[in-house]
C-alpha cells in the first residue's frame, strides 16, 4: 500500500517542497530510504523504527521503501523523521489515509521514545509549505510559535508521534492549533532597559559620532586604548537604531531559525541583532559557508550590528570576505549542486587599539611598543575594507573627573527617536534608488541628491586642498555631512555639517609624528 | 692650516696630511677605538697623522691582537677584511674631495670638536656643507636628544624646544633617529622656514642652516629607513654630518661614537625623555666630561622614560621646561620682552575672543591638547558645534588632531 506526506527540505533560507512517499509490500523485511538522503536521513530509519514501536504502533515486518521526491534534491538533517514515520503509518493503515491528509505537511525529529524534537528553520519551512498551497503543518511544539508567524497556515504543534498521527487521522479537525502570533504587540514591547545609552559617562564626542553613524547606517572604526569603552558603546548601538518593521523582524528570525539560534518557544526576534565574533573566527564562520551552506556572522547580524573587536587581529581572508557583503547587502555561496543567498545588510562596527599595547598617543600612559610594531599592527588593516568605513572615531580614556559626567536625558529612546526621524528623511530622498540610508549612496547618488550650500562647497574645496583629501574621502565626507544635515532636519548641507563630517575622517592613523 | 698644538714638520705637505686624516677616518669606521688608541699612544691626533703609513700598519697588528682578547662586541669578518683592505691601500688624495669632507687639519673643522679627547680625524658631509660648517663655528649650537619611542608629551616638548631655539637663532643638533630626534629636527626645519620667510620679508639675506644631524653611519646611508623624508629635508635645508665614510652601515658601537661627536659640537645638550640605559644619557655624559651645559626635561615620576632625565637632574643637570631655560644659560639677554608670549602662544587671551566661538575654542587649546568633550565643557558649546569649529580651524591650519581624539594648536608653521 502507498502513502505520501508533504514536507520541506531547506536550501539556505528557503524551503523546497519534498514529498515523503512510503510503499509497503509483502516481501522479505527491509527498510530503505531513497532520494539523495544524507547520513542523518539514513539514520532516521533506526529512530523511526524505535519511535513507532515505542508509541504502541506496529512496525510492519515487510519490505518498506521510502522515497523523498524530487530525487535530485539533496536531503539533509533529521527533520524528515516525522513525515517518514507518518507516511509509514498511513501505508500500513494504522492511520487512516483520509482524503484531506495531503493537505497536512509535517516536519520534526523523532526520539526513540516517540517524542518529537525541535528542528531548525521552521519559519522557512512553514513559508515553503504555505507557498505550495498546503493548508496545514505539523511541527514540534517548540517550533510552533515561529511557524505560526505565517498567515493562512494551520499550524499543529505536537509533542509526540501519537499526537501527530491523531492530527493526520482527523485531517486536522479537532486538533490543537497554534495561536496566531500578534507580531505587532511583540514588536512594540519595550526593551528590557538593562543596557541604555545614558549608562555611558562622558564621551560626548564618541556618542555624537555614533549617533551620526547609526543615523546614516555608516560603518565605523573605533580606536582607543583598552578599557575606554568601545565594547560598551557597541552593545548599546542596536538600542538606538530605528525599531524593526514586521518584515525586517521576520527576515532576521528566518536567519536565526535556520542557524538554530532562535530560543525555544520564541516566535520572533524583535530586537536588532548584535553579533560580536571573536577574532579567531574562520572565513566560513564570518561570511557563511560549509559543505551545506550555513549563514555566517555577517548574516546573523542582518539588519543589526556586526561588532569586530580587535579588528586588526582578524585573519585577512575573513576580513576580505566582508567586502562583497558590505557592498551588496547579501552573501552568495556557491556549491557544485546549489547556490545559496543569505541576507547581510549590516552596520559594521570595528574596534581596535591604537597599537598592540594600546596606549599609543595616550597622554597619561606611555606606549611600550617599538615603532615598527605599531606600523606593522596598523598595516594589517585592509585598505579596500577601510574604504567602506565612513567614520573613524577615536575613543579616549576618560580622566577620573570625566567618568562622573552622566547625561541621563539622552536615553536610548531619545536618541532612537532622532535617528529614526533622520532615517525617514533619507528614505524619502533615496526613494527609487535602491539605497535605504546615506551610507549606501553611490557616487552618482551623492552628486545628484546631496545639495550643499555655497559656503559648504567652499569649505569642502578648501579642505580638499589643505588637508589633501582624496576624491573618495571627499565623497565620504559629503555622505556623512548629509546624515548630519538629516539629523538637524536641514534641507541643504551647511558648512557646519561639512565641518563636523571632516572631523570623522581618518586623521592619518599612520603617524602622530611632529 | 691649524696645527700649532702639534706642529707638523714642514716637509709633510698639507695635502698629504689631509689624505692621511681621511684615511684615518676610514680606518676608524671599520675598527672601534683604533684611531683613538693610536692618537693616545702618539700623544695627540696631530702626532699620529705624522706617522708614516707603514708605522700605522704595524700599530694595527698590535691593536688587533688586543681586540681578540674576549671582547663581546667583536668585529665581524667583513669588517676585519674591510679594515685590512683600507690599511693596505694607504692614504689616497682622491678619496677626499674638499666639498664633502672636512678634516682635522682644515680650518673649517668645527673648533669645538677639537676639545674632544679623541676628535674625529675627518667629518663627512652632505647638504649645505659650507654654510653648515660656518654655522657650527659661529652660531650657538644646542643638541636635543632623547628616546626613540617617546610619549606624546616628550615628542611635544622636544618639538617645542627645538622650534623655539631655532626661532631664536640657535642651531639645533640631533641624531636623526626616530622619536625625539626626528621631532626636534622636524620642528627646527619648520621654524627655520618661518624664520627665513621673515628675514626675506625684512630684506635680510634668507640663507641659513636649519638643523644639523649627526649620524652613526655614512651620510649616504638612510638609517632608519622610515626617516627617509626627513633625511631629504635635512639634506636640502640643513647639514648631515658623520665621522664615518660613505656607505658605512649602522652598527651598535657606532652610535655612542656618534653621540660623542654630537656632544662635542654642542654648547649645551637637552635630554627630553629616555630610559635608564639610553643613548641620550651617553651624549649627556660626554657633554658633562667636556664641561658643557646639560639640561634635562623633567617627566612624570616613576615613568620608565623619566628615568634618564631624572638621573641627570639628580647629578646636577639644569631643569629645562622650555627653550627659555636654555637661552638664558646661553646668555640671551632680553628674554623678558616678547619671549614669554611667543614661547607659550597665549596672545589670544584677550576680551574679543568671547564673541567668536572659534576663538573661544582656539583659546581653550592654549593649555595643551584637549578632546572635543573637554573643549565643549570649557567653552559651554555643544559637542557637534565644537567639532565643526575644530574642523574649520584644522582646514585653516591653526589646529591639528594629535591622536586619542584630542586636538592641539599647530606648532612650527
Amino acid at each position: 500500500m502507498l502513502a505520501s506526506v508533504p514536507s520541506e527540505a531547506l536550501n539556505g533560507l528557503e524551503g523546497h517542497p519534498v514529498d515523503v512517499e512510503a510503499d509497503v509490500v509483502a516481501a522479505a523485511p527491509t527498510f530503505s530510504i531513497v532520494g539523495l538522503p544524507d547520513a542523518a536521513v539514513q539514520e532516521s530509519r533506526e529512530r523511526v523504527r524505535a519511535a513507532i514501536v515505542n508509541s504502541s504502533f506496529a512496525f510492519p515486518s515487510r519490505r518498506i521503501t521510502v522515497n523523498l521526491a524530487p530525487a535530485d534534491l539533496r536531503k539533509e538533517g533529521p527533520s524528515f523523521d516525522l513525515p517518514v514515520a507518518l507516511a509509514l503509518l498511513q501505508a500500513t493503515g494504522q492511520v487512516p489515509s483520509v482524503n484531506g491528509t495531503r493537505g497536512i505537511a509535517a516536519v520534526g525529529e523523532l526520539g526513540l521514545d516517540g517524542g518529537v524534537r525541535p528542528v531548525t528553520g521552521a519559519l522557512a519551512v512553514a513559508e515553503g509549505v504555505r507557498r505550495r498551497g498546503v493548508a496545514g503543518l505539523v511541527v514540534p511544539a517548540q517550533n510552533a510559535a515561529e511557524a505560526a508567524l505565517v498567515a493562512g497556515l494551520a499550524v499543529y504543534p505536537v509533542r509526540d508521534l501519537r499526537q501527530a498521527a491523531a492530527v493526520l487521522a482527523g485531517g486536522g479537525a479537532g486538533a490543537d492549533r497554534a495561536a496566531p502570533v500578534d507580531a505587532a504587540a511583540l514588536l512594540s514591547t519595550p526593551p528590557s532597559g538593562d543596557v541604555d545609552w545614558s549608562d555611558i559617562a562622558g564621551q560626548g564626542q564618541v556618542k555624537r559620532a555614533l549617533e551620526v553613524a547609526v543615523a546614516g547606517a555608516h560603518n565605523v572604526l573605533m580606536s582607543g586604548p583598552p578599557g575606554a569603552g568601545k565594547t560598551m558603546f557597541a552593545r548599546r548601538l542596536p538600542g538606538i537604531m530605528p525599531p524593526m518593521s514586521l518584515d525586517e523582524a521576520i527576515a532576521v528570525t528566518r536567519v536565526h531559525s535556520v542557524a538554530g539560534l532562535l530560543p525555544a518557544g520564541e516566535a520572533l526576534v524583535v530586537r536588532r541583532p548584535l553579533r560580536a565574533p571573536h577574532h579567531t573566527i574562520s572565513t566560513a564562520g564570518l561570511v557563511g559557508g560549509g559543505a551545506t551552506p550555513r549563514p555566517g556572522e555577517v548574516s546573523l547580524a542582518h539588519l543589526g550590528v556586526l561588532f569586530l573587536d580587535e579588528f586588526p587581529e582578524f585573519r585577512l581572508s575573513a576580513l576580505e570576505g566582508l567586502r562583497q557583503p558590505l557592498e551588496d547587502g547579501d552573501v552568495t555561496i556557491s556549491r557544485a549542486l546549489t547556490s545559496v543567498r543569505f541576507p547581510a545588510r549590516i552596520m559594521l562596527v570595528a574596534a581596535m587599539n591604537p597599537c598592540p599595547c594600546g596606549f599609543h598617543g595616550d597622554r597619561e600612559r606611555e606606549c611600550t611598543c617599538p615603532s615598527y610594531r605599531v606600523r606593522q599592527y596598523r598595516s594589517r588593516l585592509s585598505g579596500p575594507l577601510l574604504d567602506r568605513v565612513d567614520l573613524r572615531i577615536e575613543v579616549p580614556r576618560l580622566a577620573p573627573q570625566e567618568r562622573r559626567v552622566l547625561d541621563l536625558e539622552q536615553t536610548s529612546e531619545v536618541v532612537r527617536a532622532r535617528v529614526t526621524a533622520a532615517r525617514e528623511r533619507q528614505l524619502e530622498r533615496l526613494d527609487g534608488t535602491g539605497a535605504y540610508a546615506n551610507a549606501h549612496m553611490t557616487v552618482r547618488h551623492v552628486r545628484r541628491l546631496c545639495r550643499l550650500d555655497p559656503e559648504a562647497v567652499r569649505l569642502l574645496d578648501r579642505a580638499y586642498e589643505q588637508l589633501r583629501l582624496s576624491a573618495r574621502a571627499c565623497d565620504r565626507v559629503v555622505k556623512v555631512a548629509q546624515t548630519i544635515a538629516d539629523l538637524a532636519g536641514a534641507e541643504t548641507i551647511a558648512a557646519s555639517h561639512v565641518a563636523e563630517g571632516l572631523t570623522y575622517r581618518s586623521h592619518g592613523m599612520g603617524s602622530h609624528a611632529g | 692650516m691649524r696645527a700649532d698644538a702639534d706642529t707638523p714638520h714642514e716637509d709633510v705637505a698639507r695635502a698629504e696630511l689631509r689624505a692621511r686624516a681621511v684615511w684615518f677616518a676610514e680606518l676608524a669606521g671599520w675598527r672601534r677605538g683604533f684611531v683613538g688608541g693610536l692618537a693616545a699612544k702618539c700623544g695627540g691626533l696631530g702626532a699620529a697623522l705624522l706617522l708614516e703609513p707603514r708605522a700605522v700598519a704595524a700599530a694595527s697588528a698590535a691593536r688587533r691582537r688586543a681586540a681578540r682578547n674576549g671582547e663581546a662586541d667583536a668585529e665581524s669578518e667583513a669588517e676585519s677584511s674591510a679594515f685590512a683592505a683600507v690599511l693596505a691601500r694607504g692614504p689616497s688624495p682622491e678619496a677626499a674631495p674638499d666639498s664633502s669632507v672636512v678634516t682635522w687639519v682644515d680650518e673649517a673643522y668645527p673648533p669645538q670638536l677639537r676639545e674632544l679627547p679623541d676628535p674625529p680625524p675627518a667629518l663627512f658631509l652632505s647638504g649645505l656643507a659650507t654654510a653648515g660648517l660656518e654655522a657650527l663655528g659661529r652660531r650657538h649650537v644646542v643638541a636635543v636628544v632623547g628616546s626613540r619611542s617617546p610619549s606624546a608629551y616628550g615628542r611635544e616638548l622636544a618639538a617645542t624646544i627645538a622650534r623655539d631655539l631655532t626661532a631664536a637663532g640657535v642651531l639645533v643638533v640631533s641624531g636623526l633617529a626616530l622619536g625625539i630626534d626626528a621631532a626636534a629636527h622636524e620642528a627646527a626645519l619648520d621654524a627655520a622656514r618661518g624664520r627665513r620667510a621673515g628675514n626675506a620679508s625684512r630684506g635680510r639675506p634668507s640663507g641659513g642652516v636649519a638643523t644639523v644631524a649627526v649620524l652613526g653611519c655614512g651620510v649616504d646611508v638612510e638609517h632608519p629607513p622610515s626617516n627617509r623624508r626627513l633625511f631629504a629635508r635635512v639634506r636640502g635645508e640643513g647639514l648631515l654630518v658623520s665621522e664615518f665614510t660613505w656607505g658605512i652601515g649602522a652598527r651598535p658601537w657606532r652610535f655612542p661614537a656618534r653621540n660623542r661627536v654630537m656632544a662635542g659640537l654642542s654648547e649645551a645638550t637637552v635630554m627630553v625623555e629616555g630610559a635608564e640605559r639610553s643613548g641620550a644619557l651617553i651624549t649627556a655624559r660626554y657633554a658633562l666630561d667636556l664641561g658643557r651645559d646639560v639640561f634635562a626635561v623633567p617627566g612624570e615620576a616613576g615613568r620608565r622614560l623619566s628615568a634618564g632625565p631624572h638621573r641627570l637632574l639628580r647629578q646636577g643637570a639644569a631643569v629645562c621646561e622650555s627653550a627659555r631655560d636654555v637661552l638664558e644659560a646661553l646668555g640671551y639677554g632680553d628674554l623678558a620682552v616678547g619671549w614669554g608670549d611667543r614661547l607659550t602662544g597665549q596672545e589670544a587671551a584677550d576680551g574679543t575672543e568671547e564673541d567668536d566661538p572659534a576663538r573661544r575654542v582656539a583659546g581653550a587649546l592654549d593649555g595643551g591638547a584637549r578632546t572635543a568633550d573637554q573643549l565643549a565643557a570649557a567653552t559651554r558649546l555643544a559637542v557637534p558645534d565644537v567639532l565643526a569649529l575644530l574642523a574649520g580651524l584644522e582646514v585653516d591650519g591653526a589646529v591639528e588632531a594629535c591622536g586619542g581624539g584630542a586636538y592641539r594648536v599647530r606648532r612650527g608653521r
